[in-house]
């Protein structure tokens, strides 16, 4: 029987990845000095991303905000040739969207478009990336918009404990600064400060585009060659030294709410190394311990989890979170869990089991064009958008020992953030795996 | 399990779907002879296949003592049944067929979704038949089950959003505000029991209550042929659920009624204003005049767009439409710049005067709304596993027929029908209006009431 669901496995497996690539061809080529990424799938959607690599890297913790700010500026001032609302008319008329943003690691520019408009919509979307006009009027507007945002985000108690957690782990790096800004930094940029930082960080040797869609190669090689190809080179972001996390960082604060926030940052490999997969998977598994342990047998959370988040390039983390009323109880069982990973490994059911789980995960991760235009841009800035492509063979070449590996090697220490009722928790329930007494590391029973 | 707060849908119309006037070729539509409607939308993109169980249940059918429980009801779909004793069982079977599952529970339906790999369809689909025809409702997983759904409810508690909107409910449904509050109320759900959810069950959870569909890389007469397989004796009831129990007509507004929410979490100030508007019973094209103009007012270029983001005096203004059965609400939302409040106020009031003129907007303006909302179409179809979604909705709020002439029928939207939809459900109609402010805001701008503030 079990060799019988074995072969089935790998028979679901196979299927899967010659159902996937049947349709699909992705090649990398360079227009006068611009990467490009293209995958061929013959779909009614285009979905096309600049990626800008550095994020956080590329301003000071005072100027937070200042890329995502300039970059949406960008695309919502109009262009040289077009203003503001003949631009945004434009785009609305084709259906077509395109949109900026920036992140910890990279800012992107995308278009999602209908193939029948692709024409129409990349003039649009090349314009406003080459050719901004940075509308002093729309400054002033966008600014005050993002500042409401960033005050709605902190008013999240979900968006506000990340922002506390990220600023309380990482203080003095990168990651401590927030990519949306916050109320004061967004209110103190400059419409000057934004054009020069615009020009200072748009360039080649930093960017590469991804194109997915039914869109042949020389198409999109003859519109970069016209667009994008012609920007400067540019620099590079300065690289930063990790932060492994080796040392506990515990923070509280209060916020008079009706439940309370917990998440606990952990060390992680980079997604590139040999424990990258593992530790996805490895997190995965605890995430549904932590399911069945907090939620179905003890009530005590709508919503534990835990992730390996790999959306950050220079510096991936592992994460656990829970909102609770009942918070030193929650944490003990969490640390609980890992301790007893630690002590027992996992177990080989478990690791089959996920392993069909993540691929129907993945595949329905990949239904969008824009999903896919986004994972092999970010595998690309991780180590190499063929990660996206090998990603199911990856997954089925982890073994027991190697997530047993990887939850004992990174889950030494916990650096913990709480927002919610101070009163309701004490430093002392912030626990590390090595401080549970023996009896909580191993209770079989739960 | 997520719960859809309808919230969510005040800065996204509904009015996301469309099809041409037959079923589209890849939907295939059959009704089992209990009743038991299947819907196989084949899309070979990805090698998976999602399997979603929809029952006419939710909010509305909700009375005061059962106020939640649609949604309670859902969470225990995903616990003990007949095959599978225990959650650990049913986690056990989960994690073995590769399952990624969900649930949600709304106004106006309750659905169930499983997504696995198509080569494990019949095992997806025994899976579903267990659960939804054989729960358990076990004392003590009830017990356990209880805190599980207040703790949803108290994370949406701890957003001050939640609190604008859940006033804005009372006053908009008045006598019957559970029939439209989704998430319940903490009493009712903390002493819950098992004899409320048999109640439930024997009221709504009937296969000619029900429609399954199956959507991804499978052929429909595999998929018709194990479904009457499997759920073709699943006995139906001897009556309609509706024409038992009928739903009760909300009484409409009968004066313009104002709020404030103080919330000491709020940042920033943000205004909602609302009004009762068409249902799919009594009035389909206002729905879909309702939709056009919503897009219509969402363009950068339209009159309200301008008058408010473009001048500064508000940070984002959206017009919406929720389609439902029993009054479909229209949500006006808008975030003020906070050192303008009533001018953004007057500035609104001032525009909706206009909607119903002439010139309040352009042809080109309402060809740009329809296109709109055909290409929200194609993206929308693009992801099967969340396309099955939007086609449950329609059959819960509307009918599959409503949706396979969506876009046909926007098409045929006049200024006209635009004009008369603003008059019958805007202007010179009461409406709910309400503002968050934190208590320093509100001190900050002298307000005692909203209303005088605005006057």
């Amino acid at each position: 029987m079990k060799k019988t669901i074995q072969i089935l496995t790998a028979t679901m497996i196979c299927c899967l990845m010659i159902n996937i690539n049947a349709n699909a061809q992705t090649s990398e080529f360079e227009v006068n000095g611009l990467k490009v990424i293209h995958k061929m799938v013959p779909k009614e959607i285009v979905s096309a991303r600049l990626f800008v690599k550095g994020g956080t890297a590329n301003y000071p913790i005072e100027q937070s905000g200042i890329e995502d700010f300039a970059f949406q500026l960008a695309v919502t001032g109009g262009t040289e040739s077009t203003d503001r609302l003949a631009f945004t008319t434009a785009l609305e008329k084709l259906g077509s969207s395109v949109n900026a943003s920036s992140t910890f690691d990279y800012g992107q520019f995308e278009l999602s478009c209908l193939k029948k408009t692709w024409d129409e919509s990349w003039a649009l979307y090349a314009d406003a990336i080459m050719n901004p006009t940075f509308d002093k009027e729309q400054f002033d507007i966008l600014k005050e918009q993002l500042i409401a945002n960033a005050k709605q985000a902190e008013s999240d108690p979900d968006e506000a404990l990340m922002q506390t957690a990220m600023s309380n782990v990482f203080a003095g790096k990168n990651y401590e600064k927030i990519p949306a800004g916050t109320p004061e930094t967004l209110d103190n940029l400059t419409l000057d400060q934004l054009i020069k930082y615009y020009k200072a960080t748009i360039g080649k040797d930093r960017s590469f585009l991804v194109v997915v869609g039914d869109i042949t190669a020389a198409d999109i090689k003859a519109k970069v060659a016209g667009s994008l190809a012609k920007m400067e080179a540019g620099t590079l972001p300065i690289e930063e030294e990790r932060n492994m996390l080796s040392e506990a960082s515990n923070k509280i604060a209060d916020r008079e709410i009706a439940t309370n926030y917990i998440t606990g940052f952990m060390s992680a490999p980079s997604r590139n190394s040999e424990d990258g997969i593992a530790m996805m998977m490895a997190m995965s598994i605890l995430s549904e311990r932590y399911f069945l342990e907090l939620r179905t047998k003890r009530s005590l959370s709508y919503a534990p989890y835990s992730y390996y988040d790999n959306s950050k390039v220079t510096n991936p983390y592992s994460l656990i979170f829970i909102s609770t009323t009942d918070p030193k109880q929650s944490m003990e069982v969490m640390v609980g869990e890992i301790s007893k990973l630690k002590k027992e490994g996992y177990i080989a059911q478990e690791l089959k089991d996920k392993k069909q789980g993540y691929l129907t995960g993945f595949y329905m991760g990949q239904e969008t064009l824009s999903a896919q235009s986004q994972s092999l841009g970010t595998n690309e800035l991780k180590g190499g958008w063929k990660m996206a492509e090998t990603f199911t063979e990856d997954v089925n070449g982890v073994t027991l020992e190697d997530i047993n590996r990887v939850i004992d090697k990174y889950t030494d220490v916990i650096s913990w953030t709480y927002l919610g009722k101070e009163d309701m928790v004490s430093e002392g329930d912030f626990l590390q795996p090595t401080q549970l007494p023996d009896d909580t590391k191993i209770d079989k029973d739960k | 399990m997520k719960r859809l707060l309808t919230i969510a849908l005040i800065t996204a119309s509904m009015g996301l779907s469309a099809q041409m006037k037959a079923l589209p070729d890849n939907f295939y539509m059959k009704k089992l002879k209990n009743g038991l409607e299947i819907l196989t939308i084949e899309d070979n993109t990805v090698p998976l296949a999602t399997i979603e169980i929809c029952v006419r249940n939710g909010g509305y059918t909700e009375s005061p003592e059962f106020d939640g429980l649609s949604h309670l009801y859902e969470h225990m779909f995903f616990k003990a049944n007949k095959d599978l004793p225990s959650q650990e069982a049913f986690l056990a079977r989960v994690k073995e067929l590769g399952i990624s599952f969900n649930g949600t529970t709304s106004g106006e339906r309750v659905n169930y979704y499983v997504t696995l790999s198509n080569l494990k369809l019949k095992e997806g689909l025994q899976f579903m038949n267990s659960a939804i025809r054989y729960p358990l409702f076990d004392e003590q997983e009830m017990k356990n089950e209880n805190p599980v759904v207040d703790g949803e409810f108290q994370r949406n508690e701890s957003n001050p959003v939640f609190f604008l909107y859940n006033d804005s409910e009372k006053l908009m449904w008045g006598d019957l505000y559970s029939r439209k509050n989704v998430i319940g109320d903490h009493d009712v759900i903390l002493t819950a029991t098992t004899e409320k959810m048999k109640t439930v069950q024997g009221k709504y959870y009937h296969p000619n209550n029900s429609i399954i569909v199956v959507a991804g890389d499978v052929k429909h007469a595999e998929v018709e042929k194990m479904v009457e397989g499997i759920y073709g004796d699943w006995k139906s009831s001897d009556f309609d659920p509706f024409e038992k129990y009928p739903i009760p007509e909300f009484t409409p507004l009968e004066q313009d009624l104002y709020y404030i929410t103080e919330n000491e979490n709020a940042r920033t100030p943000i205004a909602m204003m609302r009004y009762h508007g068409p249902d799919t019973r009594n009035d389909i094209p206002g729905t879909y005049a309702a939709d056009v103009f919503s897009f219509i007012l969402s363009q950068r270029s339209s009159k309200l767009q301008q008058r408010l983001i473009d001048s500064g005096l508000a940070l984002n203004v959206n017009v919406g439409y929720q389609t439902n059965k029993y009054v479909g609400p229209i949500n006006i939302f808008l975030v003020p710049n906070p050192t303008k409040v009533k001018e953004a106020f007057a500035a609104l009031e001032e525009e909706m005067a206009l909607w119903d003129t002439d010139d309040y907007f352009t042809d080109e303006q309402m060809e740009t709304a329809k296109n709109s909302l055909a290409v929200s179409d194609a993206y929308s179809k693009e992801q099967t596993s969340e396309f099955i979604h939007t086609v449950t909705y329609w059959w819960a709020s509307a009918s599959i027929d409503y949706y396979t002439n969506y876009v046909e029928n926007l098409q045929e939207v006049t200024r006209e029908d635009i004009k008369k939809y603003v008059q019958t459900y805007i202007k010179g109609q009461p409406s709910v209006t309400g503002l968050l402010l934190s208590p320093s805001m509100k001190a900050d701008m002298n307000i005692t009431t909203l209303e005088s503030y605005l006057k």
